[in-house]
């Protein structure tokens, strides 16, 4: 599934990933449910800008380009970011859980919008790139107490 | 700092939550650290502990003995923390399409069951704490919590994907004092918590299991609902709060959910994702019983320090004035639930 829309921000996309941290951190007092979207040259990245909670993804590996951050679930990544004019869905390649809850603090991610698809668990506080076989094809996402086996 | 401020105003929430949270005691504050605690015990109490899983009762206690070692250590560091109980359970899920008519009458894919645990995330005490900080207290407290960056421990899960996490914070420091050698708890944790996913994606890759999709996307045209496969109708079910009513959005995916466990009940679906589902499953712990049985060494070797996390006069010291006077309050209800 390739659901692309226009990709708005595309002129983003080569700025280095270690933007200025302060400023996006003030997007992080979305109340669950709410995603925020952020573009590099605003400065979510790795470094601790997307540190406050929520669990982000970049488009690039790293944590660099593009980005969005949840509170809460997300059963559609094609449209995230204030007013959810961002389309991260189908183009993730790196994330960060920084979910601050003792319960629900593991996030699945999926491969299908709501859910569906194939699935991989990441723990509260871990991050990763994307290997080659999931990149560009996170489609949703939602926390879990645990993925269980 | 700015971080005391917001701590004052949720202290009673969070602390009401906090008594809840003594390890099935609800006689007083938690307990203060253990001396191993305190002392950062390295290595597994019981490096021979048995490879048997623990019973359900026994992960229940080592995942409240880690989060009463959370909450001590935010404490020290200046962030109250609330002790809280996952709920057992957040809903079926149907990897394979929905195959129990009952059920799907009862909750269509779930989605309402989706919003209440979304709900519940949200009314968290310490997602409600976190959320009223200032941006700065957002930073620090969550760096006390889970470390600065997300680096120092690493593991490949058997998806494929590489997880990387910090070594330091108090989720960490907790984890070390239960389980001793942290790197290998994560390692085993990242690669066990991971075999579901995984054990789906081989169910779906796995020819009877598309030759069981072709017959029931057969059913589902006949019945006039022509999704060519489970996934596709639950994205079209996700698709109906779009424009329909909450209401009505439910009886929808309720109605359509019906058909497809019909169809799925109907056909061969729901016999061969069962039977596969259990033979990856069971070929997945045959490949990865050395991190399965290592998960159950290390959770059972940790039994008795999480006694000891949890006995309920094991204090020594609390350092929050907060929680010495805050009311005891033996359920979730209140203001905050």
């Amino acid at each position: 599934m390739r659901k692309f829309r226009t990709l708005l921000l595309a002129g983003a996309l080569a700025v280095p990933l270690l933007a200025v941290p302060a400023t996006v951190t003030a997007a992080g007092a979305a109340t669950a449910g709410t995603s925020t979207a952020a573009d590099a040259s605003t400065g979510a990245d790795a470094s601790g800008a997307a540190a406050d909670g929520n669990y982000w993804v970049w488009e690039d590996t790293s944590r660099g380009g593009h980005s969005c951050g949840w509170s809460g679930n997300d059963s559609d990544w094609r449209t995230c970011g204030a007013g959810g004019n961002f389309n991260m869905n189908d183009r993730a390649s790196s994330w960060w859980n920084n979910g601050y809850a003792g319960s629900f603090g593991d996030v699945r991610v999926y491969e299908n919008i709501n859910y569906g698809g194939a699935s991989t668990c990441a723990p509260n506080g871990g991050a990763g790139n994307v290997p080659w076989e999931w990149n560009d094809r996170i489609s949703s996402h939602k926390w879990v107490n645990n993925c269980g086996f | 700092m700015q971080r005391h401020r917001p701590v004052r105003a949720t202290a009673a929430a969070v602390a009401a939550f906090l008594f809840l949270g003594g390890c099935g005691s609800a006689t007083g504050a938690p307990p203060g650290p253990s001396p191993e605690a305190a002392a950062g015990r390295a290595g597994p109490a019981e490096p021979l502990a048995p490879a048997r899983e623990p019973s359900a009762a026994d992960t229940r206690l080592l995942e409240r003995a880690e989060q009463v070692l959370i909450s001590r250590c935010m404490d020290r560091r200046g962030f109250p923390y609330a002790v809280t109980e996952a709920p057992d359970a957040t809903g079926r899920s149907f990897p394979y399409g929905v195959d129990d008519v009952e059920w799907a009458r009862a909750h269509g894919y779930g989605g309402r069951d989706e919003r209440a645990a979304a709900r519940a995330r949200e009314a968290d005490p310490n997602q409600r704490y976190f959320r009223g900080l200032s941006a700065s207290g957002r930073a620090a407290a969550r760096a006390a919590l889970m470390g600065s960056a997300p680096v120092g421990l690493s593991a490949t899960a058997p998806t494929g994907m590489t997880i990387t996490a910090s070594a330091e914070g108090c989720i960490a420091d907790a984890q070390r004092t239960l389980y001793g050698d942290l790197a290998t708890w994560f390692r085993v944790k990242v690669v066990t918590m991971n075999l579901r996913p995984v054990r789906e994606a081989r169910v779906h890759e796995d020819r009877q299991y598309a030759d069981a999709v072709g017959q029931w996307a057969a059913c589902m045209r006949a019945a006039g609902r022509p999704y060519p496969d489970p996934d596709a109708s639950r994205q079209a079910a996700g698709r109906f709060g779009e424009n329909m009513a909450p209401a009505e959005a439910d009886a929808a995916e309720a109605e359509l959910a019906v058909v497809e466990a019909t169809c799925a009940t109907g056909t061969p679906l729901a016999r061969v994702s069962q039977a596969l589902d259990h033979t990856y499953g069971e070929r997945l712990r045959a490949r990865h019983q050395e991190e399965i049985a290592l998960r159950w060494r290390l959770q059972n070797g940790a039994l008795p320090t999480a006694r000891r996390v949890c006995a309920p006069h094991g204090s020594q010291e609390h350092s929050t004035d907060a929680h010495d006077t805050a009311p005891k309050p033996r359920s979730s209800g209140g203001s905050h639930a």
